[in-house]
């Protein structure tokens, strides 16, 4: 076992639990109906680190782990502000987090960015459904004070449109709501249809508003590299084809069936890898590659760690070959 | 067998701009194959990618929606030129395909004064800077927002006092 954790402890990265912030709940807040709004700053004051627009942070949800995005400014903060649906039939997490009271600490990592604004880009076409609207928040907080062209469309339940307010007065005229989802999903079918050269969509919100805002570009011609995407935990991933993991260091190979994570395989094969959230937020799960595409599904590793593709979360992370080496 | 690539069938529409006779080929092949994939296509013709040209398919571009893809073709001049007009608009280089003819005719961008010479060259070869007189050797750069060679000054060239300001050792600029 030792020279797992070993094997572990020498993995290409560090896990960035180590780098996580004890910061105090500020002010708490309800956003809209089962959507409380958090505010976290640092326990003697001062400024936080910034970040980029769309980027969120993980929280430590008495045994979970979450990832939220930060709504507030991103240059200059003293605060970091997350905003949570209540989800009383989710993994616990979002429950934990609405029963914190002013005062209370948390364990929250640095901000890790993927979905930020795209340099450059002439516009921004801005989609966001239902909570989706945090990190689109201050993806607008940017825009509008950088003086950047964009355009905002947010469907939300009828009552629940969390930072409506907010949105409006940073927007005008740029943001248009909906609380239909067909019109909400013919309106965005048009606007991709509108859209100049030099612009880019940036879509957050439930899986299956993704997916329709992402297949309508995909008919409107748009190609993939405007098409920017942030998909959150929760979301119910494949299955998955079955592979087979061989571990160099043993010299065996433990087979990954369909619908079973490769964290479950090692498991049942009686190895234990340091894990948390098992749903590819935290990044605790995260073992060596020695060969073989890792397939990565997780929200953890940056587009630069996930194309080096020597490194994996197993819990759930699969591989595009049929055997994958690890360093284990 | 085709004279001209294949239209990219994941765009809504296709715009084509076309420079000079030895277009005509590649655009009407275009145009049979909008036809087959059933696709919008539009043409738009001009003898050269001089400044009112350019300046049409600016407006051009600034009136086209993404879905768009946009074809390029003629004298590699012209191409060189269209294709930087649409780069300024925000076209990424998988929303363009370009059909550069054989030409010898490039412009040379001077450092010196900043000028654009149009002349019959290829890199390696000496020009002289239309505005400024300068002996330019033209390297073998393009620049993509402006579609020109760099040129540089050439040894035989007259040195100004800019020269004889020191130059910093590579120890000087190391962090």
């Amino acid at each position: 076992m030792s020279d797992l954790l070993e094997a572990i402890a020498h993995a290409p990265a560090r896990s960035r639990a180590d780098d996580r912030l004890r910061l105090v709940v500020q002010a708490v807040e309800d956003a809209a109906p089962g959507i409380r709004s958090l505010v976290l700053a640092h326990p003697e004051g001062g400024a936080l680190p910034s970040f980029l627009p769309g980027s969120h942070v993980v929280v430590d949800c008495g045994d979970r782990r979450n990832a939220y995005s930060l709504t507030g400014p991103c240059l200059t903060p003293s605060t970091w502000t997350v905003s949570v649906l209540r989800k009383p039939d989710g993994g616990g997490g979002s429950m934990w987090m609405h029963q914190l009271k002013p005062g209370a600490e948390v364990a929250v990592t640095p901000p890790r960015s993927m979905f930020p604004p795209v340099p450059g880009a002439h516009r921004h076409l801005l989609v966001a459904g239902g909570i989706g609207v945090t990190p689109i928040l201050s993806h607008v907080r940017s825009a509008a004070g950088w003086g950047q062209e964009f355009q905002v469309l947010y469907g939300h339940r009828p009552g629940a449109a969390a930072h409506a307010e907010e949105l409006a007065e940073l927007c005008g005229e740029r943001l248009e709501t909906w609380d239909d989802q067909p019109g909400f999903l013919a309106r965005i079918g048009q606007a991709l249809r509108e859209q100049p050269f030099g612009t880019h969509l940036y879509v957050c919100g439930p899986p299956p508003l993704m997916d329709a805002a992402v297949a309508a570009a995909r008919e409107s011609g748009w190609p993939q590299e405007r098409v920017h995407t942030e998909r959150f935990s929760g979301e119910v991933l494949e299955p998955g084809e079955p592979f087979t993991v061989r571990l160099a260091r043993r010299g065996t190979e433990i087979r990954v069936p369909a619908g079973v994570s490769a964290l479950e395989a090692l498991e049942g094969a009686g190895l234990s890898v340091p894990n948390m959230c098992r749903e590819g937020v935290c990044g605790e799960c995260r073992v060596p590659v020695l060969a073989g595409r890792p397939l990565h599904r997780d929200l953890f590793l940056s587009t630069e760690e996930r194309d080096a593709g020597d490194s994996l979360m197993c819990c759930v992370s699969r591989s595009v070959d049929a055997v994958l080496e690890l360093d284990l | 067998m085709s004279a001209a690539p294949a239209l990219d069938d994941t765009g809504r529409a296709h715009l084509v701009l076309a420079f000079g006779d030895a277009a005509h080929p590649v655009c009407a092949d275009w145009a049979a194959q909008a036809v087959r994939l059933d696709s919008p296509l539009e043409v738009h013709a001009h003898k050269e990618a001089d400044r009112s040209a350019l300046a049409y398919v600016d407006a051009l571009l600034a009136a086209a929606t993404i879905g768009t893809r946009v074809l390029v073709v003629g004298p590699a001049r012209d191409v060189r030129r269209t294709v930087a007009r649409a780069r300024w608009a925000g076209v990424l280089p998988g929303e363009l395909t370009v059909v550069a003819l054989q030409d010898d005719v490039i412009d040379v961008f001077c450092p010196h004064c900043a000028a654009t010479t149009e002349t019959r060259a290829r890199p390696g070869d000496t020009v002289t800077c239309g505005d400024c007189r300068r002996t330019l050797e033209v390297r073998d750069h393009v620049a993509s927002w402006t579609g020109t060679f760099l040129g540089s000054g050439t040894d035989s060239e007259p040195r100004d006092g800019a020269h004889s300001l020191p130059v910093p050792t590579r120890e000087a600029l190391a962090p």
